[in-house]
């Protein structure tokens, strides 16, 4: 064993071949979501493209490459509409739905898509954010809350296990 | 503890105690491998210059802002988990005492500094950069590194107890992290 231990490069190479590592993955969107006036609210999030790309093609979409904003502005709708997830009160997913509308067009970048969401609610509500879950077993969502003018109000983290949070 | 300071908190912490993500834990392996246990006054220099100097790092970004890319941090933070394995399978395992390895930890410390900020900066939300997520995630980044460096002292606590010596352990760890530095590369 000591003799196999001072022969470092064959040490260096059996571990070289053994191991599936990866440098350091990060799956990860950040949103904000500001109370603009009394009952409205904008959600503005940012994703990466290429976790994004590669989400909607695991859905079944042929190949996506997002820098086509017009082509694609539908389908990330109808992907986000169905991760995306609104409900007034503390219910769950027993509270009453609440419709968002997707600010045309997202806004693109090879890093990231940004996107802007407005919904209308009165009190507090539920949201719910599936999106990458399902990709990415790391996959983290960040929300920062802001009612009005006032500071950060409440942080959120969204991952798999816990999908969900509640807004007061 | 407000739910933002905890957030960040969590997300330092496992921004280095990530199983599936190796740079920073390998480099502090790499780093400490060949200093041995009882030689405390090189594994509080070098620790607290690898600290000291990645908390400047992220404290100069969080004030100027200096565009950083993403791509080059990665591959400067690679070159130094090379270098500080490679020394250490160069040099056999063998501790040098006189070299001044916190000069090293330091240095490199300001690249990982760079790289922890720019992963940083992805997880505050657009307009929302505030000194509370700063401090929660840079205080879990120590907590993290502390558990890193708990966890190896306690191995090689247990293995010198099995017979092992301090430089076939160096040896061993120092392999092991050139081998999968190397293999991070492609």
């Amino acid at each position: 064993m000591i003799r196999l231990l001072r022969r470092p490069f064959l040490l260096a190479l059996l571990f070289l071949g053994l191991l599936s590592a990866d440098r350091h993955p990060l799956h990860m969107s950040s949103a904000t979501l500001i109370q603009t006036q009394k009952h409205t609210w904008v959600i503005q999030k940012t994703i990466f493209t290429d976790d994004l790309e590669s989400a909607m093609e695991a859905q079944g979409y042929e190949t996506i490459r997002l820098s086509d904003v017009s082509q694609h502005q539908a389908k990330l709708e109808s992907f986000l509409e169905a991760r995306l997830l609104l409900f007034q009160g503390n219910k769950g997913l027993d509270g009453r739905p609440i419709a968002w509308t997707l600010d045309a067009p997202y806004q693109y970048s090879p890093e990231s898509i940004k996107v802007t969401l407005r919904f209308t609610t009165r009190g507090g509500f539920t949201l719910f954010d599936y999106s990458l879950l399902a990709d990415f077993p790391d996959q983290k969502n960040v929300y920062a809350v802001r009612h009005g003018s006032d500071g950060w109000s409440q942080h959120g983290l969204i991952d798999p296990d816990h999908p969900s949070m509640f807004i007061p | 503890m407000s739910d933002a300071l905890s957030l960040y908190l969590e997300l330092g912490f496992y921004h280095i105690v990530d199983i599936h993500a190796w740079d920073h834990l390998l480099f502090i392996l790499a780093l400490m491998a060949p200093i041995p246990l009882k030689a405390w006054k090189p594994w509080l220099a070098a620790l607290s210059a690898f600290t000291l100097a990645h908390t400047a790092a992220m404290a100069i970004q969080a004030f100027s802002h200096i565009p950083l890319n993403k791509t080059w941090v990665e591959w400067a933070v690679l070159a130094t988990l090379w270098i500080t394995a490679g020394r250490v399978v160069w040099l056999k395992g063998v501790h040098q005492p006189k070299a001044k390895l916190w000069i090293l930890a330091g240095v490199f410390g300001l690249i990982h500094g760079a790289a922890f900020w720019s992963d940083f900066a992805i997880m505050v939300p657009e307009g929302g950069f505030t000194w509370e997520l700063w401090l929660g995630f840079t205080a879990g980044v120590e907590g993290g590194q502390l558990a890193v460096v708990a966890s190896l002292f306690v191995l090689r606590a247990i293995l010198e107890q099995l017979g092992w010596s301090t430089r076939d352990m160096a040896l061993v760890l120092g392999s092991m992290c050139l081998g999968i530095a190397l293999h991070l590369a492609f």
